[in-house]
């Protein structure tokens, strides 16, 4: 086949994907409306169709990029010849033409798992679930046909590609944007669970049970795209930190949040029938933050803050938010009495209680970050004066909603359903307070004296206590009843109930991230130096020799680096390469930074810049405890793959037998 | 008074909490988010004051000096007037390649911005160059 053909190619099967979603939600309404039955297998095969062509259209434009098929306009702006494999392939999400492609397919392959995998409860849904999916759908495939096509042809084609902009160019482009898409896309599905149970007319909690799951694998992709994001803006200067407040990292925070209060608050429906509404509306605010996120990161808003509206992807972005808005408002709204709760609150100290108090701490703090990032925009409507917030802000409404919400993961899992006694918190908290207060207690004289680190360092003893004495108690009781060996008993308990564990090890993770932000935010030490081949620099014990700069090839780019032999109290403890990165196709370096790590600190190294005879510049910083917060997000993605595991049929029966038993005995 | 009542109280209270915690905040960290044109309109009524200043950055303009380290570089209008910015700290990567800058910070009585952070804006934060004028709409 002729390569220029490719783009022809690409650009029919977007036509005909269009056609496939549109015909999958026709179908679909028919279908239901006349309850035919063929009609709406008809929309099923529709379903897989369009996965099918979407994945066919995605290998096209990746064969594009593998073989440098510049005659395409997307390719030849994203990439170049000498571009390793991996950066060609991430090519596929570098601007927004393919990223747009990238929704729509991933979206199509979440809607065929969907349609075709059997559910064990919430399969009645399916029908209206998968029209929904399509019509989201047919926005993106709306958009990649009309707005921001990824098939325009070059003519004259290029003889080489203008190659991936060089801060694109770390591991980090593989699978950070990828991971935080496959979130934001995950969340439609629940979101289509939910106006589904509406549109049945379904007063049950089917679409909770059935979503539980979908919201757990999407909620951990977007974690995992977050952490990865982070990581690559701590490694590699020009980002700004791990977490600046940049409205595009709180567009993906935003969701996050969200998505976290409605998997606490959906327990609740399931187990008592309450917080229906509210349920249904945190799944709605979740679905459109994660448009919102992609709006504001492909829309330019954020580039210029006062373009708003003006381009015209953001505006049909804007058009889309709002239609879907106001269509699940109407649902809503029109079917309350779908929504009346089925208990009422029976005392104020319960699990019901506290799990109210997590959610409004969560909705509370995304509310709080969604109005300081679009407050550029509001304040200058209202006063004509753009008034801005910076990290201070965000920082300080984090750091005490941070803190509580810390208490509470300690605190919640232990009070009972319905109504708490005295008793039953004396027994729970006492030796975990006491653990904590001796930690604090020992902290203070070893030095610790900022009072919000210190509160933050005591609570976070209380909560690890706490679920240690759980897991502690749990396994006792197994080794108890007898014949089991240790880790047998760990095992076994922790399989039997996999979203107790595994709910506890994700709270273990938060935890030492929290760790890891309050060690490195509260403690953080910096120097600048500027030093010859020889000279020493030096700060929190630490001496770091400068050797002198290399000047190498890694890759594409022209690299120089500095050698720095690193001693720690008067004793080597190895070396350090800090470095710059020359890509042909930029002006400018990228700043690679060295970091030597350990689990009380990282010494993170800063080349700046040098001079002819070799002095450089650098900046030396200590970030303490900062290895938690990595270490931190891995426990969680382990607990969350944990959590969302299906259980084995016997531990099954098991799971659900004792949760009815639990519930009697509670 | 009933369960419901209290319930409803407590999230009141929260809520109310979660509002004056974010008004304080407003307070000590809010700055004026203003182009180059805006700044120079003001004056004096904003000099000493945080303020978050965006503009482009005029090409030719940038010296950095490595000792210091002290990056000076000027933001200019549409309209042509412009700011001349001192940022103590490290030259940002993407310098050259950035076309518009966001600096906060304080202006000084002689008229120079003090800044304390450098944001950069490239034509799009993810984009590369286009190959602008060809067929096909973005």
């Amino acid at each position: 086949m002729n390569l220029a053909n490719l783009n022809g190619l690409g650009t029919v099967l977007l036509v005909v994907g269009f056609f496939v979603a549109f015909w999958a939600v026709a179908a679909y309404v028919v279908g239901l409306r006349t309850r035919n039955g063929s009609l709406m297998a008809s929309g099923r095969g529709a379903v897989l169709a369009l996965a099918f062509v979407l994945t066919m259209t995605v290998l096209i434009l990746w064969g594009q990029f593998i073989g440098s098929d510049f005659s395409n306009r997307y390719v030849a702006e994203h990439s170049s010849t000498d571009l390793s494999l991996g950066y060609k392939i991430s090519g596929l999400w570098a601007g927004n033409e393919g990223s747009l492609l990238l929704w729509a397919w991933l979206l199509a392959l979440y809607a065929a798992v969907v349609t075709f995998i059997r559910h064990e409860e919430g399969q009645e849904l399916l029908p209206f679930v998968s029209t929904i999916l399509s019509a989201i759908n047919l926005f993106f495939l709306f958009i990649v046909n009309f707005l921001s096509r990824p098939f325009v042809a070059l003519s004259p084609v290029p003889p080489e590609g203008m190659g991936l902009n060089p801060l694109l160019q770390d591991p980090g482009m593989v699978i950070h944007p990828p991971m935080l898409y496959l979130g934001y896309v995950g969340f439609a599905v629940p979101f289509a669970f939910a106006m589904a149970s509406l549109l049945a007319n379904q007063r049950g909690g089917a679409w909770i049970k059935a979503t539980r799951r979908w919201t757990l694998v999407a909620w951990l992709f977007l974690s995992i795209g977050i952490i990865f994001g982070a990581e690559w803006a701590y490694v590699v200067l020009g980002w700004g930190g791990y977490w600046g407040w940049d409205p595009v990292e709180n567009a993906s925070f935003l969701p996050w949040l969200t998505g976290t209060a409605f998997f606490h608050s959906m327990m609740i429906q399931e187990r008592r029938g309450m917080l229906k509404g509210w349920n249904m509306a945190l799944i709605i605010i979740t679905f459109m933050l994660t448009i919102f996120g992609t709006y504001l990161t492909r829309s330019g808003v954020v580039a210029s803050v006062h373009a708003f509206g003006d381009n015209v992807l953001g505006m049909w972005f804007l058009i889309f938010m709002l239609t879907s808005l106001a269509a699940a408002l109407y649902l809503i709204i029109s079917r309350r009495h779908l929504l009346r709760e089925e208990h009422q609150f029976e005392a104020v100290v319960s699990k019901e209680s506290s799990f109210l108090l997590n959610n409004l701490i969560l909705v509370g703090l995304a509310f709080a970050v969604f109005f300081g990032t679009l407050y550029p925009l509001t304040s200058g409507w209202l006063t004509g004066n753009k008034v801005a917030v910076g990290p201070e802000y965000y920082n300080a409404i984090a750091a005490p909603m941070g803190t509580l919400l810390i208490l509470l993961i300690g605190i919640c899992p232990l009070i009972p359903w319905r109504r708490a006694s005295v008793r039953n918190l004396m027994e729970n908290f006492l030796y975990p307070f006491a653990v904590a207060a001796v930690i604090t207690v020992v902290l203070f004289f070893a030095g610790i004296r900022k009072l919000p680190a210190l509160a933050a360092f005591g609570i976070i003893a209380f909560v690890l206590a706490t679920i240690a004495m759980e897991f502690f108690r749990g396994v006792r009781v197994r080794l108890k009843s007898g014949g089991e060996s240790l880790p047998t008993a760990v095992w076994s308990m922790m399989s039997r109930n996999r979203r107790r564990w595994g709910g506890y090890t994700v709270h273990i993770a938060v935890t030492l991230i929290v760790l890891g932000i309050v060690g490195s935010s509260s403690y953080q030490v910096s120097k600048t130096y500027t030093v010859g081949i020889g000279q020493t620099m030096s700060l929190g014990g630490y001496t770091l020799t400068y050797k002198g700069l290399q000047q190498t090839r890694q890759g594409q780019a022209e690299v120089v680096l500095a050698d720095l032999d690193v001693s720690h109290g008067g004793k080597a403890v190895g070396k350090l390469r800090s470095q710059k990165e020359f890509y042909p196709n930029s002006e400018e370096p990228t700043t690679r930074v060295g970091i030597r790590g350990s689990y009380k600190e990282d010494l993170y190294v800063i080349l700046n810049g040098w001079e002819q005879d070799q002095t450089a510049n650098f900046k030396l910083v200590i970030n303490p405890l900062m290895a938690w917060m990595w270490i931190g997000w891995y426990i969680l993605a382990v607990g969350t793959v944990f959590a969302a595991w299906p259980a084995g049929r016997a531990a099954a029966a098991v799971q659900h037998q004792g949760s009815a038993a639990m519930a009697q005995s509670d | 008074m009933n369960k419901k009542t209290k319930v409803t109280l407590g999230v009141l209270l929260i809520a109310a909490a979660i509002v004056f915690l974010m008004i304080t905040a407003f307070g000590s960290s809010s700055m004026y988010y203003l182009t180059v044109d805006e700044a120079l309109a003001k004056g004096g009524e904003i000099t000493g004051r945080p303020v978050r200043l965006n503009g482009g950055i005029q090409r030719g303009s940038v010296t950095f000096d490595i000792q210091q380290p002290l990056l000076v570089f000027n933001l200019t209008s549409e309209t042509g007037s412009l700011i001349k910015v001192a940022y103590r700290g490290v030259k940002p990567d993407n310098m050259a390649q950035a076309t518009q800058a966001i600096v906060e910070g304080k202006l000084r009585q002689d008229g120079t911005f003090e800044a304390t952070k450098l944001m950069l804006s490239c034509p799009s934060k993810y984009e590369g160059k286009t190959y602008e004028g060809d067929q096909g709409s973005r």
